[in-house]
């Protein structure tokens, strides 16, 4: 059987990923967590943050500047052993260079005493089969061939290997030793020579295993074990142990052992850890096994980062139903009633769970300190904004140390902005100006977690609902694009992407193309062009205004226009500078032809025209002058206008932006269908206003040809009005009056019949 | 597989009506799965008529994609033998 979920199919065209869409505000963390950032929750299997882990690496660094001189830099070991490319150390030494290249490196200086000859020797060593282990870097090297060819050979690694051993036996320092030791095995570990591993791991690490080298051999030692009990039991202590190693100890962690690995354990630490394991890459509700662990391990880090997943899967849960536009595609009636049942069933159920949870990290705050304790108040306060208890989670975000973590920090930020949002009149200035210093304490901290873009992204897509249902839609669409902005900026990182490119013409208005009204413009146009904006101000226009102010009054004629509010837009037009729509978007390629001749009788013509000087003002005046006029000729012109400007005409980028095929349901905007369906009043989709004037024109006229091209298009909007009729491919419910009928009839002798009747409408006819 | 946890909504479509976890992945009430397999007969059916409309010599390589282990698993080693003997 294959699993296909429904929502993992990609259809043509470009999507957003799972993981970009997710919503999530909590990100506080504890030392400790980097090394866990892989199973950090996320829609994709593995979480990527691009954080570099190298805690490992300093301690390794540590160490020997412990053991050859205190006063030893840290980054001066860290420089030569992890950032010195092997052959360019090598060389150095060769040339007897390496004092002067490394002159101002401590460690170097240390090594090139006299006394410190043998530690000089193994780095080189080290360096010289790293080399030969690393293919890559070599191939145009052409100098010391004759070395090349003998690190590749596979028998000279067993040469290697005696040569190690040999070294070993000649060192007195136990460091070295041990430092040789590793190196061969390592070797071995990757030969699977596992009994030698295991007889160096018992001779050099066994009884030195707090060194990281040790922890590093005991995790290459564990692999190696025919007993897989004690493998998972090792790697479960390797796991809080090192960094480097923590991602593959869990994923070598045999889950299906886990109660056989549980009788190994010595003490409620070990328990606890080893039951974490699995937990961190499980999906579902998990409360039963965190109570489980709450008793053995409360004041773990370990235990805190399954806290952190859990908060992010409760957010997951509640918020993508609230706060995303993604909607379902729903087959039929049926199956919308089966989802809409089911998502209420399933908000009832996370808002219990919710519930749950806080209760339960309530109760374990009292056995927590420091940093733990301000990570699980963080978690509690979370928990509360969730449920849209501010009060409470106010009280607990209060109880937060001044010395908490810069992380736990942040996440009060974004705390106190949503109690800002909702507790707090978030029109007035003082409001927006505590909400702006909120966003730049966030903004500030980004540049470490990259991570922090999600919260981000969240948090300006709540505030943005939050002013949409305060009816302050100006400050809502801004801060919607804040918050794509954001997506995309966590989208980047995470998928190693660019998308620096400059804003489109429809990017700046397509939120308030969707959900705006023409008053709504007038206060956003406000707001642009204010000259002393408030800090809040400057910080959602900054990169989400248009300079050009006439897209803006563009926008707004069109609305009015979309409402039919010919005054209103004629207005607004009236003050757009006359060569805008020449430079402007795509205006002048879908307004070039003559939107009073219907684009449906076009098939009689022989030169369609594209050369038409359209100008939205002129246009509009002359539709008012038309309707205005109420003459049958007047009311005709009028129609052939209004047929133009629905969806089937020659105009219709007067009432639309953009001409859809589909539906007008898109992953960045949500669904508005039902707003299409009132463009023009309905004209847009069904013709109604356009099929009106030609009624009017009919009866009021007294001309044959008139009547005839009346009677026509009367038909012809029946007939683009049945598309809308169609189910299943099949035409249903069309009805169409007498119109046909009569053009057939009373105007056959007409010069407009001659020129226009056609098979197709004798089809109707017949 | 569990009579309680799915119940039929349509041809190869099943509604979850119980939130449960398979392996690393969490399914809700209301998720639907959908079973995608080109059963025995449709493939007999899409081999003739591919034999019938296109000229099949000794030139024309036949591929099936993809060769997955689990692909090959469920249909069996000799059951896409004989496939490609259709041909």
């Amino acid at each position: 059987m294959f699993i296909v979920l429904p929502t993992n199919i990609f259809s043509c065209g470009w999507s957003e990923s799972y993981e970009t869409t997710r919503l999530a505000l909590f990100r506080a963390e504890l030392s400790g967590f980097m090394k866990l950032d892989h199973y950090i929750y996320s829609s994709d299997l593995i979480m990527e943050t691009g954080r570099i882990d190298n805690l490992d690496q300093l301690k390794n660094c540590q160490e020997w500047a412990n053991k050859l001189d205190p006063k030893i830099k840290v980054n001066d070991v860290y420089e030569i052993l992890y950032n010195t490319n092997s052959e360019y150390f090598q060389n150095t030494i060769n040339t007897k260079e390496l004092s002067e290249k490394f002159k101002e490196n401590s460690f170097v200086i240390s090594l090139n005493l006299s006394i410190n000859k043998a530690f000089l020797d193994y780095v080189a060593f080290a360096k010289q089969l790293e080399y030969g282990s690393n293919i890559d870097g070599k191939w145009e090297n052409w100098d010391n061939l004759e070395d090349k060819n003998q690190e590749n050979n596979p028998a000279a690694t067993s040469n290697i290997r005696q040569k190690i051993n040999d070294l070993i036996s000649k060192q007195s320092d136990a460091f070295l030793k041990q430092r040789y030791a590793f190196l061969s095995l390592r070797a071995n570990f990757y030969e699977q020579n596992h009994s030698e591993v295991q007889r160096l791991y018992n001779n050099y690490f066994v009884n030195n295993s707090k060194t990281i080298i040790g922890q590093w051999a005991k995790y290459y030692m564990a692999l190696g074990l025919q007993d897989e009990v004690k493998t998972n039991y090792y790697l479960s202590q390797i796991l809080m142990n090192s960094d480097d190693k923590a991602n593959a100890c869990v994923q070598h962690f045999k889950e299906n052992l886990l109660d056989e690995t549980l009788f190994l354990a010595k003490n409620d630490t070990e328990k606890g850890i080893i039951k974490s394991i699995p937990l961190l890459q499980n999906p579902s509700p998990t409360i039963n096994e965190l109570k489980d662990i709450s008793k053995l391990i409360p004041d773990n880090a370990l235990f805190a980062f399954l806290i952190q997943r859990e908060v992010n899967k409760i957010e997951d849960w509640i918020f993508a139903p609230q706060y995303s536009n993604n909607s379902v595609n729903y087959y039929d009636l049926k199956s919308q009633e089966d989802y809409e049942k089911a998502k209420a069933e399933n908000k009832i159920k996370d808002f219990e769970y919710l519930k749950d949870l806080k209760v339960l990290l309530i109760n374990i705050l009292p056995k927590t300190t420091g940093q733990q304790k301000d990570f699980l108040t963080t978690a509690i306060a979370q928990l509360c904004f969730i449920n849209d208890e501010i009060q409470e989670g106010s009280q607990f975000v209060n109880k937060i140390s001044i010395d908490s973590n810069p992380s736990i920090q942040v996440q009060k930020n974004v705390q106190m902005a949503l109690i800002a949002l909702k507790q707090d009149d978030s029109k007035t200035e003082a409001t927006q100006e505590k909400l702006f210093n909120y966003f730049n304490e966030i903004e500030n901290a980004v540049e470490n977690d990259n991570t922090l873009f999600k919260s981000m992204y969240t948090l300006y897509g709540i505030a943005s609902k939050d002013f949409y249902n305060k009816n302050d839609i100006a400050t809502a669409g801004l801060l919607f694009m804040k918050s794509k902005n954001k997506q995309n900026n966590f989208s980047e990182h995470l998928y190693n992407e660019n998308y620096n490119y400059p804003k489109s013409y429809y990017e700046f208005i397509g939120y308030f193309d969707r959900l705006a009204q023409p008053k709504d413009i007038d206060d956003l146009i406000k707001l642009a062009e204010k000259p002393n904006k408030t800090n809040f101000e400057k910080y959602i226009c900054s990169g989400n205004i248009n300079p050009e102010i006439n897209a803006y009054l563009d926008l707004k004629g069109t609305l009015a226009f979309r409402n039919n509010n010919l005054e209103l837009a004629l207005e607004s037009f009236e003050k757009i500078t006359k060569d805008f729509w020449y430079n402007n978007y795509e205006f002048k390629n879908y307004l070039n032809e003559n939107p009073f001749f219907p684009k449906a009788l076009n098939y009689a013509n022989e030169n369609r025209k594209f050369t038409y000087d359209f100008n939205k003002t002129n246009f509009v005046k002359e539709m008012i002058q038309l309707r205005d006029t109420k003459s049958a000729s007047a009311y005709l012109k009028l129609a052939n206008a209004y047929y133009n400007i629905s969806s089937y005409g020659n105009a219709w980028m007067m009432t639309s932006y953009e001409l859809s095929g589909g539906s007008y349901n898109d992953y960045l905007y949500g669904d508005s269908s039902e707003n299409h369906k009132k463009y023009g009043l309905g004209n847009y989709l069904n013709l109604n206003l356009s099929k009106q004037y030609y009624q009017k024109a009919l009866k009021l006229s007294k001309n044959q040809e008139q009547k005839a091209v009346c009677s026509l298009m009367i038909f012809e909007c029946d007939y683009d009005n049945s598309n809308n009729f169609y189910v299943d491919g099949i035409l249903k419910n069309f009805k169409f009056g007498n119109e046909i009928y009569d053009f057939n009839s009373i105007y056959k002798n007409t010069k407009v019949f001659a020129k226009y009747n056609c098979p197709l409408l004798e089809q109707f006819v017949n | 597989k569990n009579e309680l946890v799915f119940k039929t909504s349509g041809e190869n479509k099943f509604l979850l009506l119980d939130d449960i976890r398979i392996g690393k992945i969490y399914l809700r009430i209301g998720d639907e799965i959908r079973i995608e397999k080109i059963s025995d007969s449709e493939m007999i059916n899409m081999i003739s008529t591919l034999t019938n409309e296109i000229k099949i010599d000794k030139t024309t390589r036949v591929t099936f994609f993809s060769f997955d282990q689990k692909y090959i698993n469920d249909y069996g080693a000799q059951n896409i033998t004989d496939y490609y003997k259709k041909f």
